[in-house]
């Protein structure tokens, strides 16, 4: 169990990455750990093998990237013209992405639970198996059900709830959209 | 059993980035239009860029190829630097992130290797006394390291290969400093117990050869 608690410091200790203090510390368990020098052991022989081949494969063949590269540098103006280009697109496209997301997240759900007029929800409206309820009932009366059926142009068609003093039972309902 | 102190020190086959020299003047002459400046830069900087890019992709043409990119792109990008900052870093953090985008294409196209060249095409180093024994320890370390996870086998790379130090692959990577000591840890402790439980198997196949 130490020395698993100890892995990280012995392993940075084998690269010589431990502060003076904390390399102390580290040393001053290892005196009473033998689990830990064993691990610390392994771990320097493969940093041994990592040393190694680093220096076998640290020499590179000439190479001159300075003429490639200046042969290749973009003049100040072409620079600018694409700096402009993604100065242009990307708030476009960003403000595309946007909506698509947007409309995605607030587009039609079929089984929204958010409640609309009336008090029931979208999904309770979906549904539902009578006949579709949505929104006041407001009662006309058949005279105005007539003017409705054959418009006077030159009179304002309106909906209003019934009169008191018309019957109850001439009463028809209807519901209007709100 | 050796001490601490017997372990041999890293092999001093690079400096810090920067030292002694003075890249935030070659930055401000290029930012006024001078091209050559930045030639110095590329200068100062293509071998140690090649190196680090070639202990990720052993193809020398390619390498060149995104070493030459690189440096394309931090002068194109040289607006966005913060001269108060180090060139180094910043430069590298290019490179690396150029070769790491690289590596995970070709991983998604289903063609990838980490050393996109096999080991055993290698030339053997003539100036080492057994050739057998260097390309056996290549071989050997390159298949372990491609068995590290990437964002372990790059700061395992960056520190014991290229002996950047952890603030400079903190700066490189834009991690914390702090994780990238865990993650170098974790790193070296994955190497050993690979490294380990194939030197134990080589040891058991030998002794059954000889027996």
């Amino acid at each position: 169990m130490k020395t698993k608690h100890f892995q990280t410091e012995l392993a940075l200790l084998a690269g010589d990455d431990l502060s003076e203090a904390e390399a102390t510390e580290v040393k001053r368990h290892l005196s009473v750990c033998p689990d830990c020098r064993a691990h610390l052991q392994k771990l320097q022989k493969s940093q041994e093998a990592l040393g190694d081949f680093a220096a076998n494969t640290a020499t590179l063949p000439a190479i001159d990237l300075r003429s490639r590269v200046q042969k290749s540098l973009p003049t100040p103006a072409q620079i600018h013209r694409r700096h402009n280009l993604l100065h242009t697109w990307a708030p476009a496209a960003t403000v595309i992405v946007a909506c698509t997301l947007l409309f995605m997240v607030m587009g039609p759900d079929s089984n929204s639970t958010a409640p609309v007029d009336s008090g029931l929800t979208s999904n309770q409206i979906t549904n539902h198996s009578g006949p579709r309820v949505i929104g006041t009932p407001v009662t006309y009366d058949p005279v105005h059900l007539d003017q409705l059926a054959d418009p006077d142009p030159n009179q304002e068609v309106f909906m209003k709830q019934r009169s008191s003093e018309d019957s109850s039972a001439n009463q028809i309902h209807f519901f209007e959209v709100p | 059993m050796r001490t601490v102190t017997d372990f041999p020190s890293k092999i001093d086959q690079t400096k810090p980035l920067e030292a002694g020299t003075n890249d935030a003047r070659l930055v401000e002459e290029v930012r006024r239009g001078n091209s050559d400046a930045y030639g110095e830069l590329v200068e100062r900087y293509q071998h140690r860029m090649l190196r680090v890019i070639q202990r990720f992709i052993s193809d020398q043409d390619l390498a060149q190829d995104l070493a030459q990119e690189a440096f394309l792109r931090a002068y194109e990008k040289l607006d966005q630097f913060d001269p108060s900052r180090r060139f180094g870093p910043w430069l590298f953090r290019i490179a690396v992130n150029l070769t790491m985008d690289y590596l995970r294409k070709l991983k998604r196209r289903g063609r990838w290797m980490l050393f996109s060249e096999s080991p055993a095409d290698q030339t053997p180093d003539p100036a080492t006394s057994d050739p057998r024994l260097h390309h056996d320890l290549s071989q050997e370390v390159h298949t372990i390291l491609s068995e590290i996870p990437e964002k372990y086998r790059t700061v395992l790379v960056l520190r014991d290969l290229e002996n950047f130090s952890t603030s400079e692959i903190a700066a490189i990577l834009e991690r914390k400093e702090a994780t990238i000591r865990w993650r170098l840890a974790e790193a070296r402790n994955q190497f050993q117990a690979i490294w380990n439980k194939r030197q134990a198997e080589h040891e058991a196949a030998e002794s059954i050869e000889d027996v």
